[in-house]
């Protein structure tokens, strides 16, 4: 009996063949991000920096203005279907932060509990409003990364990190272990592999290998580590990587950077969602 | 030209894995080092380069004793391919994992792009040069990481264990690759038919210390020494024994 509890228990955990799927997933991006798109030509610089301003843009509402970050899904659905990103895939990918964004907004709910107005005879309190802010704040900044993410490569965007003078270490950093990510998952279902196939009632690994099979796979990865750096040693390498240089941004590269931004300011500044509102009603 | 001399290579642990080895590699000559596994094969190729220290005994490589103030132009003319293609791809494209090492060395963008399209175009492998390394197959790896050292344009090129992971096809063609380049070339393997279709000139090593150097015909085709590296004839060797 207590093997079956055991055994329903890991079912729910998240095994290496999962962690392999997410990043196959990941590499998924890579490829979306190879697409020919209008979106996908704008210069990689003109779309972080719209990006970034847009997040700050949408990051600055109060906890109650919900209805000021309805307009605000007008700029990712416009991406979305210039760019042909599947609507699915913002989804799915969306799904594994809703957790921490919920963790985050369900104690103002527990302690926020003043009636902040009423859909019919059902009072909603600002707790339940803060937390429903927190989520379209969350889902808009998510799914504007995630567009980014599918519509420029992953060189691309270390690249332009490099050039807004983020240290060199951070961006060679990222851009490693994306590139390595791959090969430690394939590391890992190896080995998992391996002890599935010694050990075929047993659903994930047990409790009492997990340490040994972390451990291990922690010196593979040293390993490995350590292997690569001696290969980018004998190519010259001396702390710094030399990035190709970027194309130059045309003016329609610019032009968009500048409407998104000045778009960002004008609906943060006027709330065109309470004037719609207003000749609507 | 590489000359080694009583060479000594011990890891942190105390492990000896190369001693007492000595031997010339002259210019133009393709030379193979041949041993079981555990023999010293991979440490002894790094040390050439100074990835790892000595711990005894003198490398000469191009003219320049391997020491730490000499190590940047060794490493521009002694190029090191890995055994494993994924330890030496470590760029999101095969383009910039080529242009690695022309950009550090500081070539500027134009030229690394010309040394990358030659390079390419020399391993009949252009249409590989936008993929990503985790997208290639092992034989494309294998080429790849060849060419990601080529474009460097070194005059020594060290060969570790060039035909693990391949199939019989992917083999060949590599073998084949590697008779095209003309350099000076030292290539560790356990593959004996490699050694004898690349090499007029094999060394063998047991155990961390050398024990043979001498023609191709009289190493590898010797029973009793191929038995004493832990290793067997070549196949099409023991074929032609058989017949």
């Amino acid at each position: 009996m207590r093997d079956c509890g055991r055994t329903r228990w890991w079912k729910g955990a998240v095994t290496i063949a999962d962690i392999k799927s997410s990043i196959g997933e990941l590499y998924a991006i890579e490829q979306l991000a190879r697409g020919a798109s209008a979106v996908h030509r704008l210069h990689p610089m003109a779309k972080l920096i719209a990006t970034a301003f847009y997040i700050i843009a949408v990051a600055s509402y109060g906890r109650y203005d919900a209805g000021g970050l309805m307009v605000y899904a007008f700029y990712p659905a416009v991406m979305m279907a210039v760019s042909e990103t599947p609507c699915r895939f913002l989804l799915r990918r969306f799904l594994p932060a809703l957790p921490f964004v919920l963790l985050a907004g369900i104690s103002n709910v527990l302690f926020d509990t003043q009636t902040a107005f009423f859909i019919g005879p059902v009072g909603v309190s600002f707790g339940v409003l803060s937390l429903a802010v927190i989520l379209i704040k969350a889902w808009l900044s998510v799914t504007v990364v995630l567009i980014l993410a599918a519509t420029t490569p992953m060189q691309d965007l270390a690249c332009q990190l490099a050039r807004l003078r983020i240290p060199a270490v951070l961006v060679m950093l990222v851009a490693m272990t994306y590139r390595y990510m791959g090969i430690l998952s394939d590391e890992a279902h190896a080995m998992f592999t391996a002890y599935t196939l010694r050990a075929p009632k047993q659903k994930g690994i047990a409790m009492a290998h997990m340490g040994s099979f972390t451990g291990q796979l922690l010196l593979r990865s040293i390993g490995r580590a350590e292997r690569v750096y001696a290969a980018m040693k004998c190519r010259g390498f001396h702390g710094a990587q030399r990035l190709a240089p970027a194309r130059r941004a045309a003016a329609a590269d610019w032009v968009f950077c500048v409407c998104v931004c000045l778009f960002s300011v004008l609906f943060r500044v006027v709330n065109f969602s309470y004037l719609l509102g207003r000749i609507l009603v | 030209m590489i000359e080694v001399r009583n060479l000594s290579v011990a890891y942190p642990d105390g492990t000896k894995a190369v001693s007492g080895v000595s031997f010339t590699v002259g210019d133009g000559e393709s030379v193979a080092v041949v041993g079981a596994n555990g023999a010293g094969k991979s440490t002894l190729l790094c040390a050439l380069v100074g990835i790892l220290p000595a711990s005894g005994g003198t490398i000469c490589a191009n003219g320049m004793a391997v020491q730490k103030k000499h190590l940047p132009q060794i490493r521009a003319a002694v190029g090191l391919v890995f055994q494993n293609p994924d330890d030496q791809l470590f760029m999101p494209s095969i383009y910039d994992d080529i242009a690695f090492g022309p950009r550090n060395y500081g070539l500027s963008e134009a030229e690394a792009e010309k040394r990358v399209s030659e390079v390419l175009a020399a391993l009949d492998a252009g249409h590989l040069k936008d993929k990503a390394p985790h997208k290639l197959s092992g034989g494309e790896k294998r080429i790849a990481a060849l060419g990601s050292v080529l474009a460097m344009r070194p005059s020594v090129m060290l060969l570790d264990e060039p035909s693990s992971f391949l199939d019989p096809r992917a083999r060949r063609g590599i073998i084949a690759l590697l008779a095209g380049i003309g350099l000076t070339k030292l290539v560790a393997t356990h593959d004996l038919d490699l050694a004898l279709a690349q090499n007029k000139h094999p060394v063998a090593q047991r155990k961390g210390g050398l024990f043979a150097d001498g023609r191709a015909s009289d190493i590898l085709q010797n029973v009793h020494l191929m038995a004493q590296a832990g290793l067997e004839l070549p196949l099409c060797c023991q074929a032609s024994k058989r017949a």
